[in-house]
Parts: C-alpha cells; structure tokens; sequence
C-alpha cells in the first residue's frame, strides 16, 4: 500500500486487477444508474425491489439445498479409536448445506460440554478424488460464527488414501454454551506450503554489517532476502505492547529486537515471508512478539524478545518462505441449534488466592473442567501491585494443582488448555493429563472426565467434595 | 472523450455522457468499493454502491470539476461503502476515541489540515504499521479482517495500533495539537 500526501490518493491511484469485475455485472450498475436518474425514483425503492427479489431467491435455494444430516451410527462412532461408547448419547449430527463443488461435506458432528465443543468435520469428493499427494492440507479459512463469544483451534487430517478430509474443531468458551447457536464455515480447500532455512546469519553479523553500511542477504536463491534494519525498542514501546500482546507479556519486560527485511525476489499474492531467532546452543526458537510479512508484499518485520546483546552472537536467523496452493475453492457451510449439551455437574466454592482472587465456580463435563475466578478489585491499585496481581492469580491458575478423585482412589491429574479473562475475572478451562477414558484420530487425542466416578476435587491442596 | 468534456456535457443534462462516464470508471469504483469491503460485501451490494456513486455524481454534475472527478468518487464511494458496511454489521467498532467523522465529502475536505497533520505523523510509520493504521481508521476495517489481510496475527495488529496511537499523540502534543 503507498501512501502519499493524501489518504486518498490511496484509493484514486488504486491498482485495478484485471478481474475486478468477476461476479460483478456492469449492465445492472448501468441500469441501476440510469434508471434512478431517468424516471426519478430513489434507489432505495429500486434496491428494495431487488433485495426482496434476491431473498425470495435466496430463500428458495435454502429450501431446495438445505439437508439434515442424517445416519444410524455416528461419524465419529465409525472413525474415532477409543471408548466412543462413552460419548456416543452425546453425539450431535449439524445441518449440512449443500455446496456447489464436487467436495462435499459427508458428515458434520459435535460434542457439547459446558464451555466446550468437540466439532467433526468429514469432506469427500464425489468421483473419489485424492487428496493424499498433498502434504499440508487445510483450509483457506475457517469461521465459527456463534451468539456465544467463542476461540477455537482445528486440524486437518486425511485417511490413509487421501479420499476422506477430517476437520476436528475444538471449541471453548467464555460462557456456557448449551442453549447457544452455532454456524461453521468453511470456505477453500488448500495446501499449505513451508520452505524453512537455516541461514547461518547470526543477529551479530547483521549488527556488524549494518553498522558498515553493508546490507546482509541471507536466503538461497529463489528466496534471497536483504536484512535492511536492526534495533532495538525503547523501554516505553515494549511497556506499551505489553498492555496488549498477551497475558505472557505482564512481567516479561526484556529488550526487544526488532528486524526489517526485504523478499530480492516477487512475492506472489497469499504468499509471504518470516524469521525465525534460533538460540544455536540450544537449538530452541527466540520468542517472537509481533510482526510479519503482508501476504504478496516482499517486506518483513519481525520482533523478538532478546534480554542481553552479549547473545546477539549465539542467535541465528532461520527464513521461511510460505503460502497456499488453491485446490477446490467453495464454501462449506454447517448449522446447529445448541440445544442438547451434556449434563454438567458445579461446585460453588470460596478459595482464596493469596489476597488477590477467589476461585467461585468450578464446572466439570466429560470434555473438560472449567473454574471461574474473581479478582479482589481495590481502589488506588497502582500499576506495580496491578502487575503483580495479574501474576500471582495467572501463577494459581497455570499451576493450580488441580486434580480428581475418582471413588475408586483413582486421580486424574489437571492441566490448563485455554483461559480467558475480563478486567476482574478468568475463566480457565483445564483437560485431563491423561485418562482411562478418551478417543483419537490420527494425532488428535481427547481425553474424557468420567464425571459420574468423581468423588471430589482438589485445588492447591484443598479437597471439594461432590 | 476527456472528463472536460463528459462533465461539460452532463452539465447540460446530455445522459449519453452520462453513460460514457459510468462506462469509463465502472471499474476504478467498484476497485475501491472492493478494496474497502475486503470480503464483506455481495456482488449484489457492490453493484448497488457502484450505482449510487454515479447518480450521485449526476446530481451534483454543475459543480463537479474535472480535475479532482476522481478524488470525488474515491469520497462518495469509500462513504457509501462504509455507510453499507454499517447497515449489515461489518464495519468495526471503534472506541469512542477512535471515532471517525462520517460525514459528506464537503465536511471531509474542510478537515484537511488536521489530516494532513495525522498523515505526516502515520508517514513516519513503518510500512507494516501504515497499512495497519489506514485500513483501521480510514477503510475502518475489522482487526481480524486487517489480520486476514496483511497476513499477520490479530495480536499483532492490536499492538501495532496502540504503538501507533501512541506515537500519533505523542507528535500530536508536541505540535500543540489536541487529538
């Protein structure tokens, strides 16, 4: 995007693609535009006039393409490994809309908890095509639309022959979710590209040779890149992001680093670049705090927590050029009303956490146990105490030593997969360790809570019976 | 014909320059429509706007000038497009500090100096976080479409317009300007 002296000039020196106009019909632009001038009628009364002739279509289409998803045993019963049994009365099939492809969505299923959802996704092609020649299948995008404020995580899997696309969403959320609606959208079928590079660059190299005025070109060939900037931010700009990068942040105060780089070759559209800091002694990554590469800009930015340049010398930059290859482009589109979730057992409680919170709620399904947390609000708060604060009820709910007993002796260890959190309150939700009760595709493993054997909770060492 | 002599002519209310005008930047409007919307709109919608962008040049053909035709239809589209963007919910929603006025291109252009003010401050951005920063505030678009878009984690764009709200008040004050 260029920027000149006008924040319009922008949209007036516009590159127009050659397809700008796909999908678009310029006879109803002309028709539109001409009609409201020549019999003098507003273009509200036209359009209304258009939009309900459109929703009448499109009302039409949803009769005629809208299938309910019906079979004797579940998808999941027949694919997943492990005691599906336990599940199975759980087990929800969603609407499935036809969509215009030879892909189609063969099956669409979930398993509702308290906060959380396990959606299952399956997708085949109509004549039998593979899919299996592709390494990093997935998705362009992936939406969940919901009345419930939702973050979700998937994978993407394929059966042996690559005939059969399985998408296993896991869904949790800031509330209970029963009772709630729930659409999921998925639109173009990908392959996702990875080429990563060692570059043998140090960030001490690139110190040195900025400081020459020597630009530095790392990457092979066909991915030759120039490393145009490095600096580090000022104490003010890191204190600022800390407010608004992620919880990791509150206390993480370090230097940080930033680098700017520029692609030496095109960049095609949805395909972008990125740096990786590799600590060689221990061959782990740096953490990196922001940045990127717009898709099809050659331009990167990376920031990265580096605590004493001393170690500028042991970092070594890795470069990864990736993108996405279009295979079968359509949208896939699956609906349910969340009116059936499984039964859920609570326990209102009273902890204390070190002066600053109190543990109020504890919600345990068979997909996972959630606990709510109120942070003790006092007036005057100043940043330090703010600060620390956050850290000792983010140290309780990260290493709660939360645990089960079963009413055989059994434990079940807990340990936290999400947590979200408001100005006052967290809500974290925490899964079993491990667990005799579970299923697994491929690499995806869920392990399940027998609710019904739990004899009581404990929390930091305090034992809650049920 | 050039743009003198298409506005000359529908000035007099010559509908055939009319049609030449629309034929002619049918594909510079619904460009920009698309550029703002990202993904947002259905053809149907882009179509609508593209349609009033040009009736409302036709009511306004005494007083449209040649040379700034295209700015005049960048404002009325990027306007009409925000206003639709509202009307089906796409349209981000900024804290009341962050507000835009939304007003008539008129209004916009009587703001220029305070514009021009703000640009020379976001010129100072990087690239990354210029792009941010006018897709935020000037296409209003959704962090998670910006994400989408640039390529880079919704986190990241939060961090980036707060270090640029930042480094804009602070230019700001030092200017003895008030945001």
């Amino acid at each position: 995007m260029k920027i000149s002296d006008d924040l319009y000039d922008d949209l007036i020196n516009i590159e127009i693609d050659e397809d700008v106009l796909d999908g678009i019909s310029e006879v109803r632009i002309k028709d539109l535009a001409l009609a409201n001038i020549e019999n003098n009628k507003t273009t509200n009364l036209r359009r209304v006039k258009s939009m309900k002739k459109r929703m009448l279509l499109v009302a039409t289409l949803a009769l005629a393409s809208t299938a309910v998803f019906a079979q004797t045993l579940s998808h999941m019963a027949t694919r997943f490994e492990g005691t599906i049994g336990y599940i199975e009365s759980d087990i929800t099939p969603l609407d499935i809309k036809v969509n215009s492809s030879d892909l189609v969505m063969t099956a669409a299923e979930t398993v509702i908890g308290h906060t959380e959802a396990l959606i299952v996704i399956t997708l085949e092609d109509k004549n039998g095509r593979s899919f299996g020649e592709y390494d990093n299948i997935s998705f362009a995008d992936i939406i969940i639309n919901s009345n419930v404020t939702i973050n979700y995580g998937y994978t993407v899997d394929m059966t042996e022959d690559g005939k059969e696309i399985v998408l296993i969403i896991d869904v949790s959320a800031h509330e209970k979710i029963n009772g709630k609606k729930m659409e999921v959208v998925i639109t173009d079928l990908v392959d996702r590209y990875e080429h990563k590079e060692l570059t043998g660059i140090t960030l001490l190299d690139v110190q040195n040779s900025l400081e020459q005025g020597i630009p530095i070109v790392i990457g092979d060939a066909e991915r030759e890149t120039t490393i145009t900037g490095l600096k580090y931010l000022s104490e003010e700009d890191v204190l600022n992001e800390a407010q608004f990068i992620s919880e990791d942040a509150v206390g993480q105060i370090g230097e940080v680093i930033q680098i700017n780089a520029i692609s030496n070759n095109n960049i095609e559209e949805r395909w972008g670049m990125w740096l990786d800091f590799i600590d060689t002694r221990t061959g782990e990554p740096i953490e990196i705090i922001s940045g990127g590469s717009g898709l099809g800009s050659p331009k990167i930015e990376v920031e990265a927590q580096i605590k004493n340049d001393i170690d500028l010398e042991h970092i070594e930059i890795e470069l990864t050029h990736r993108g996405i290859t279009y295979l079968v482009e359509d949208i896939w589109e699956a609906h349910l009303d969340l009116d059936s979730g499984m039964d859920t057992i609570s326990k209102q409680c009273d902890i204390a956490i070190d002066g600053v919170g109190t543990l109020k709620e504890i919600n345990i399904s068979k997909l996972g146990l959630d606990v709510y947390v109120e942070s003790i609000v006092v007036d005057d708060i100043d940043d330090e105490q703010l600060v620390n604060s956050s850290k000792v009820i983010k140290d309780f709910l990260v290493h709660p030593n939360l645990s089960l007993r079963l009413k055989n002796g059994e434990m079940i260890e807990m340990e936290m997969y999400r947590s979200s959190a408001g100005p006052d309150y967290a809500y974290t939700g925490y899964r079993p360790v491990e667990s005799n009760l579970g299923i697994a595709y491929n690499d995806t493993v869920i392990n399940f809570i027998p609710v019904e054997e739990i004899e009581s909770i404990y929390v930091d060492g305090v034992e809650l019976l049920f | 014909m050039d743009d003198k002599s298409i506005l000359l002519n529908m000035a007099k209310g010559d509908v055939a320059s009319y049609e030449v005008l629309i034929d002619k930047y049918t594909r510079y409007v619904v460009a920009i429509i698309k550029r703002i919307a990202i993904n947002n709109l259905s053809n149907q919608d882009i179509e609508e706007i593209t349609a009033d962008v040009f009736i409302k040049l036709w009511e306004n053909r005494e007083k449209l000038i040649a040379d700034s035709l295209k700015k005049y239809m960048a404002i009325i589209a990027r306007n009409l497009t925000l206003n639709r963007l509202r009307k089906v919910n796409k349209l981000c929603e900024l804290d009341e500090e962050e507000s835009i006025d939304l007003d008539t291109p008129e209004k916009e252009l009587i703001q220029k100096e305070m514009q021009t003010i703000l640009l020379n401050a976001i010129l100072s951005f990087s690239e990354i976080d210029k792009e941010i920063f006018i897709r935020r505030f000037f296409y209003m678009q959704k962090i998670t479409d910006i994400a989408e878009c640039i390529g880079i984690p919704e986190n990241t764009v939060h961090t980036k317009i707060a270090r640029g709200k930042k480094k804009l008040e602070k230019l700001l004050l030092q200017r003895g300007e008030i945001i």
